[in-house]
């Protein structure tokens, strides 16, 4: 919420403010929001931001519904309502974290052991919990982009807690990535990565007989519910001594948006928390964004080493072989799995929202932990292929849902304004909503004139798209939206994130998204392309590329000869097994994927034209030359897969 | 066309046979009967290699570079593909030799590699009193007057040595750099027209610029023959947000010093000395530019028919001079170039910004002059002595660098004894050189030298071929250590890699078209 809402404030000076305390009473707690790159502010208060901003006031409060014919807001502000008249008006409410399959009684119950990442107060939440030596291992619930970011963060930390990440999906990062991607940034993480769930039809020794742990748990459930309706002792073993913020879930528990940079703050915390841990490997390596060095492809300042010798000066530690990141934690990762029940100090809690019958069953003997760790008084979530995953906290990261906050916001008046995808309101090109003087930016919009007219936009969900969102919906209320000025940013859809120490950038339709019938759960072409028959496992090219490429053979298809000279020549460095490949869809839509040891890139070309693209790794500094060349819409036909050859220089030759 | 998308510009997917000769099939034998070796740095391709090819091509590679030239068509003649993927560049070269109005050769500087049309490196002049003579935007390229620009200061390695870092940071902070930046300086729509218009003498207006940074800057920094009007709403849209951001790609601005002086008069004359610190601004006119080139390509290939245009590659869509649609490209390819000095001066103005900031002075006190401003994608109209008489002509250099010789009514006073300071950014992270231009250039190559390090090693393939530890290794076996470094930029380090500018650099040297002055080594990288 705060993202869109600074945004505007920041360009539309002139509006109230009104629109941004929805149900702001998180941010009066003391914690850092950056305002913009420039502006931090600490502790917001409305005095303070009377000084930061002169001209805006800010009203905090929460908004109990708009009166759209008197155009007037009615606030509550301690135990009393107030009324706003506003001119115009910009709902910048957000959305709130779903709960996933976690009842919010589990919850309330147990605030230490469940967490969503949702503000700057549960991003400290989470950070001191870290910080407890009990806490050894957190699991992650979930597959979007915060999950991926969650997990990102947690696997670059220092310490030795360890990660378990059931994702639903076959493949991680379903809302982002496709499977190929997925395939090719996990193996970063380094050796220690173990992969469990149904993915290939490998099965993790732990699955165990699904339909005993079920009964089981269903037994624990029924006599608990019967015995005590009340709610479980009130001693979460972790992180005891933690004062939590975190409120019911039913009213609105969070504050705005922790917004894009969560992570900086993430780490920077962690790191002012430990003063002793000052000489990591990582500050020889970078000095900005503190990213990690594996593959630092991104935007950045770099310092060069003279020629000279400066016996004063550090030397590198050399880092483990192709780049992997030498920092990576415990990961494991449960594939097709979902939470069927959580435990808690031995207390039994199942999933609501489950799928009304199970996966069939494998006929094999449970392995009895769930009832084990129950007597013992363990904490950990059972998995529906009846796993059992010990973990001292859980990170619940299960999507964002806008419809109840627009809802409390709107007030009788929510009726009236159209709503769309998931309860979002549907706004213009002028980001208004059918109900005239209420705009709306963030997630709690729906552009669906901008998705219908730009062929490369399609929203997601994502900081970065709010802050555009902000800064166009306050335009658009000043009247200053010379259309020339700010709506370019929606033409082309474009993200770019670092992603287990890679860097990602997203450009366009790149999973084909609103051109083909075929893009449901993602993208098949690449996942047929990763479980094909007799295909590659892009994984192992990717971990053993360096070696020497006896076992991959290449792709024989359309790739032509074009990878054999980068090999021959020169001799030296063994060069990586380059996977190429090109895909035909229905409707002239041709995917071409390419994936070596340092990138992965995928261009999906329509009618001649890039529609998409998504690179990672090294080829992200093709990001600005791909962008260019999908805006002004040129044919690249008469390439071919050359396109993606790497003895061109692509960049040049649209330079 | 293509109705797919309903998409109001873009180029249609068919080839309009009318207008695009049918490409010959020769093997490598026959080919190589119309390519001699005229000089140890020179090589011609005769007219015929090419349908209708009325001059000569000319390209200037060493041994080393010429060896890659040969392989690529070799490989392109064997190849089963046919007409799909890149042309190869002595293809492109004699392609660009068949063009109408061209005089006396098309030639291609010792960095040249394939481009859209025309390859990057080649050199193109069209006769303007001849009413056949065409404009083509694939000969200037899509990043219009992309260019690079040097500062010279009055500090030495050893006083920036313990604050490269900070100063590489604070760069980095204060440039707008990559995919999605926007610009500091508050701009309108107005703004924009009037930048467009104007080029640098906005930014002295606006206070971004000294006056004597213009007199340093080819076309003193603005083509006044730009029209605003010309330029497409779609592409002010793309440049308005952008302008005054250093862009992504191979854009990149670097702090670097003399390492190496070639000519010490010459040098002395610029400004520059042995360990000086310098800044180099490498950026163009980013998707402004794109646009301007693409509005253009779309225009002309529809004029093509009508005016009766045959061309060996669709990709070299062109316009008489005189038509509208040769009017309408010069005029938006202007106000597209004026765009892109006003970015170089933003840059330039936050790189005096950092450094005073830095070194608690004055950006006057520091010294912080412009050395020189080239543009090595433009079309420019110049006199040249073609066969004995003077001539007016329109001279597309894309990927190519003018260098004008000493005495050239067009070179800065400061310059008239040196000749044109020529600047040549290496592979981002790699060095650079200061060239100057020569009498035997303006004879020869148009008054045109390198641009750049060329594709001999490309930096991808480099990357992909070297490994990050075998350079480390490298390194510190040599005694070098190693604080802060991108481990990419580490591996472009590796000697490999900088064989390429430099054999580039002194190819031009031994053939005469330009004169080396000085080498600049990087020492730290701001890049998008």
């Amino acid at each position: 919420m705060l993202i869109s809402a600074t945004s505007t404030l920041k360009l539309g000076k002139d509006d109230d403010g009104e629109d941004d305390e929805g149900n702001n009473h998180a941010a009066t707690h003391a914690d850092k929001f950056k305002f913009s790159r420039n502006v931090t502010v600490e502790d917001i208060t409305e005095k303070m931001f009377r000084d930061k901003f002169p001209g805006v006031e800010l009203v905090i409060g929460r908004v109990e519904g708009i009166r759209e014919d008197q155009r007037i807001v009615t606030v509550r502000r301690g135990g009393r309502c107030e009324e706003i008249k506003y001119w115009k008006l910009c709902l910048a409410v957000g959305s709130s974290p779903t709960l996933g399959p976690f009842p919010p009684s589990l919850f309330s119950s147990s605030p230490n052991f469940l967490n969503v990442i949702r503000d700057a107060n549960s991003v400290r939440d989470l950070r001191l919990l870290l910080q407890d030596p009990r806490v050894r291992s957190v699991a992650v619930v979930g597959n979007g982009g915060i999950a991926m970011e969650v997990v990102h963060a947690l696997t670059q930390g220092g310490g030795g807690t360890r990660v378990e990440w059931i994702v639903r999906d076959k493949f991680v990062g379903h809302a982002l990535l496709d499977a190929t991607a997925a395939a090719f940034l996990l193996p970063s993480l380094g050796d220690r990565m173990v992969v469990e769930g149904d993915r290939e039809g490998e099965g993790g020794s732990e699955v165990g007989e699904e339909g005993k742990v079920h009964e089981e748990v269903d037994k624990v459930q029924e006599e608990e519910g019967s015995a005590s309706s009340t709610p479980p002792p009130q001693s979460p073993p972790a992180a005891k001594r933690l004062k939590r913020t975190a409120a019911l879930p039913n009213s609105p528990p969070y504050g705005s948006a922790v917004g894009p940079n969560w992570f900086d703050k993430f780490r920077a915390g962690e790191e002012a928390a430990d003063p002793n841990n000052s000489s990591k490997p990582e500050d020889v390596f970078t000095f900005t964004n503190a990213k990690c060095a594996c593959h630092s492809c991104g935007p950045g300042a770099f310092c060069i080493p003279m020629s000279e010798p400066s016996s004063n000066e550090t030397p590198v530690a050399p880092p483990s072989a192709k780049g992997i990141c030498p920092r990576s934690r415990n990961l494991k990762i449960h594939y097709s799995s979902l939470v069927y029940a959580s435990l808690v100090n031995g207390t039994l809690t199942k999933s609501v929202n489950l799928p009304s019958s199970p996966s069939p069953s494998p006929p094999l003997p449970p392995p009895n932990q769930a009832s084990s760790a129950h007597h013992l008084g363990k904490s950990g979530l059972v998995l529906t292929d009846g796993a059992f995953v010990p973990c001292d906290a859980v990170v619940v990261a299960c999507g964002v849902e806008p419809r109840a906050v627009l809802d409390a916001a709107l007030g009788e008046c929510s009726a009236k304004v159209r709503r769309g995808r998931g309860g979002k309101v549907v706004v213009d090109k002028f980001m208004e909503t059918n109900v005239e003087g209420i705009y709306a930016a963030g997630d709690c919009c729906e552009m669906e004139a901008f998705e219908r007219e730009s062929e490369l936009f399609h929203q997601m969900d994502l900081w970065s798209q709010g802050r555009l969102q902000g800064q166009f919906a306050a335009h658009c209320m000043l009247g200053i939206s010379d259309d020339l000025m700010s709506d370019f940013c929606f033409e082309m859809f474009g993200h770019s994130t670092y992603f287990l120490t890679k860097r990602v950038v997203l450009l366009g339709l790149y999973n084909a998204q609103k051109i083909t019938k075929e893009q449901i759960n993602g993208f098949v072409v690449t996942e047929r392309g990763l479980l094909k028959e007799g295909g590659k496992n892009f994984e192992r090219v990717a971990r053993e590329g360096g070696k020497d490429g006896e076992d991959v053979e290449l792709e024989e298809e359309e790739a032509g000869g074009a990878e054999g000279e980068g090999g021959q020549e020169g001799g030296a460095a063994p060069p990586f097994a380059v996977e190429k490949n090109v895909d035909e869809l229905e409707g002239g839509i041709k995917v071409l994927t390419r994936v070596t040891a340092g990138e992965y890139t995928k261009v999906v070309v329509k009618g001649g034209r890039i529609v998409g693209a998504m690179l990672v790794g090294d080829s992200t500094t093709l990001a600005d030359t791909f962008e260019q060349v999908m805006l002004s819409r040129i044919n690249v036909d008469a390439l071919g897969f050359e396109l993606l050859d790497d003895a061109v220089d692509i960049e040049d030759y649209f330079d | 066309m293509s109705a797919d998308c309903g998409a109001p510009t873009g180029i249609p997917s068919q080839p309009t046979q009318t207008t695009v000769r049918p490409r010959i099939v020769r093997t490598y034998e026959e080919s190589m009967k119309y390519i001699t070796k005229l000089t140890p740095n020179t090589w011609q391709i005769a007219p015929g290699f090419t349908p209708n090819q009325t001059v000569p091509g000319i390209f200037y590679v060493n041994h080393r570079l010429e060896a890659l030239m040969l392989s690529e068509l070799q490989q392109s003649c064997s190849s089963e593909t046919g007409f799909t993927g890149f042309i190869p560049a002595v293809q492109q070269i004699a392609n660009v030799a068949a063009l109408p109005g061209i005089v006396r050769a098309s030639l291609a500087m010792p960095d040249v590699h394939s481009g859209y049309g025309f390859s990057i490196g080649n050199v193109a002049a069209f006769d303007m009193n001849d009413p056949s003579s065409i404009v083509s935007p694939g000969g200037v390229g899509f990043d219009i007057n992309c260019g690079v620009r040097l500062l010279r200061t009055n500090l030495f390695y050893d006083d920036v040595k313990d604050k490269r870092e900070q100063l590489a940071q604070s760069l980095f902070d204060h440039i707008p750099v990559g995919v999605g930046s926007k610009g500091v300086i508050p701009t309108t729509a107005k703004d924009l027209d009037d930048a467009m218009e104007l080029g640098m003498d906005w930014s002295l207006r606006e206070g971004y610029a000294w006056a004597e940074d213009k007199e340093h800057c080819e076309e003193y920094g603005r083509m006044l023959q730009a029209d605003p009007r010309l330029v497409s709403r779609r592409a002010k849209k793309r440049g308005l947000p952008q302008l005054g951001t250093l862009g992504a790609g191979n854009h990149y601005c670097e702090i670097q010093v003399v390492d190496e002086v070639c000519d010490k008069w010459k040098a002395s004359r610029m400004g520059l000395t042995r360990g000086q610190v310098v800044v180099m601004i490498h950026s163009g006119s980013r998707g402004l530019g794109h646009q301007v080139a693409t509005d253009a390509l779309v225009e002309m290939e529809r004029a093509m028919a009508r005016d009766g245009i045959v061309v060996n590659d669709r990709q070299l869509a062109c316009a008489k001079i005189q038509s509208r649609e040769g009017q309408n490209y010069l005029g938006s390819m202007a106000a597209a170039a004026n765009y892109a000095w006003v970015n170089r001066s933003a840059m330039t103005f936050l790189a005096r910004q950092t450094f005073a900031k830095m070194f608690d002075s004055t950006p006057d006190d520091l010294g912080m002059e412009v050395v020189y401003d080239v543009s090595h994608n433009i079309a420019k109209v110049e006199q040249h002595m073609v066969s004995g008489s003077l001539k007016t002509l329109l001279v597309h250099r894309k990927g190519a660098t003018r260098a004008f010789p000493p005495h050239h009514p067009c070179i800065p006073v400061d310059y008239q004894h040196t000749g044109q300071p020529v600047l040549v950014g290496g592979t981002m992270g790699t060095c650079s050189y200061v060239l100057a231009g020569t009498q035997k250039g303006m004879e020869e190559t148009f008054g045109s030298t390198c641009h750049g390090a060329g594709r001999a090693q490309s930096r991808s393939k480099s990357r992909r071929q070297l490994s990050y530890t075998d350079v480390l290794d490298n390194l510190q076996s040599q005694g070098i250590s190693i604080r802060v470094a991108s481990p990419k930029l580490v591996m472009e380090e590796a000697p490999e890699s900088y064989k390429d500018v430099t054999e580039v650099v002194n190819t031009c040297h031994e053939a005469g078209i330009s004169e080396k002055v000085a080498k600049l080594k990087p020492i730290a990288v701001v890049k998008g």
